[in-house]
């Protein structure tokens, strides 16, 4: 559509005319700012915590361990130099390790929600799945935060929907 | 009228000598991705969404003005002055 609609400009003799291809749908997916009735503060991007402890593959078992104890968190997530989410480490997995690497230990392609996932899509996730916890990133897979089951447990709905039960 | 393709007779490659068709005015639409968008808003650019009202209503990047696609006319588009970058958008690939 925007295509057509670029060339429709050109013929109305606009000089410059560009196509954002991707769209807007593009836009929210990065969590960057948006407009409108179903613009709530109930979407992923809004609950995730963005404080979370994050390590590279390099990185030793004891070093995320204290970094988890530091944080009181249960996750640790395994980030790349371009900050994409390569893989995750909990708590449990470096509890008995020293001098292993995150490499070695992580669970690879953990889930991942984007930031402009509605409410109640946030809760069909958290029912549909066992996780405390799930990564929100970008398209491209950059990390943007951790959205925690107890968070969307406690948010209020902003649309007309009904609260979310989880139980 | 036609036109042939004439080559140099001194080019040992025969690169063909086009100077006598007559050249078009080039209109390229160039494709952006949102850092670009960023880019070309700061510098003045308008952003125009071409979806439909309603669809418009429920999301929209900030600052745009909707013009649907099929109420693009010289009288919708008045508004916006010719000669500033003017980037379109949609919802995704379409």
């Amino acid at each position: 559509m925007s295509a057509r609609a670029a060339w429709r400009l050109v013929t109305l003799a606009f000089a410059q005319v560009f196509r954002y291809t991707a769209g807007k749908a593009d836009w929210s997916a990065y969590g960057l700012p948006t407009e409108g009735k179903s613009v709530t503060s109930d979407r992923a991007g809004n609950l995730a915590r963005r404080d979370v402890p994050t390590c590279g593959l390099s990185d030793r078992a004891d070093s995320i361990r204290q970094q988890l104890r530091k944080n009181g968190a249960k996750l640790c997530a395994v980030l790349n130099e371009q900050r994409v989410l390569l893989g995750q480490i909990s708590a449990e997995q470096v509890e008995s390790e020293s001098d292993t690497s995150a490499e070695q230990i992580m669970t690879s392609g953990p889930i991942t929600l984007r930031p402009n996932a509605k409410f109640q899509r946030l809760c069909e996730f958290f029912k549909a799945h066992r996780d405390e916890a799930v990564w929100v990133t970008t398209n491209d897979g950059e990390l943007l935060g951790l959205l925690h089951r107890d968070d969307v447990e406690r948010a209020e709905p902003k649309v007309d929907q009904p609260a979310c039960c989880l139980h | 009228m036609a036109h042939r393709l004439h080559y140099r007779e001194n080019q040992e490659d025969r690169v063909p000598d086009c100077s006598n068709i007559p050249k078009k005015v080039s209109i390229m639409i160039i494709e952006v991705d949102r850092n670009k968008v960023k880019v070309l808003v700061s510098q003045g650019a308008r952003l125009v969404e071409v979806l439909p009202k309603a669809e418009y209503e429920e999301e929209h990047l900030p600052g745009v003005i909707n013009i649907f696609l099929r109420h693009l006319d010289r009288k919708n588009t008045a508004q916006l002055d010719r000669e500033q970058p003017v980037i379109v958008y949609c919802h995704d690939y379409q």
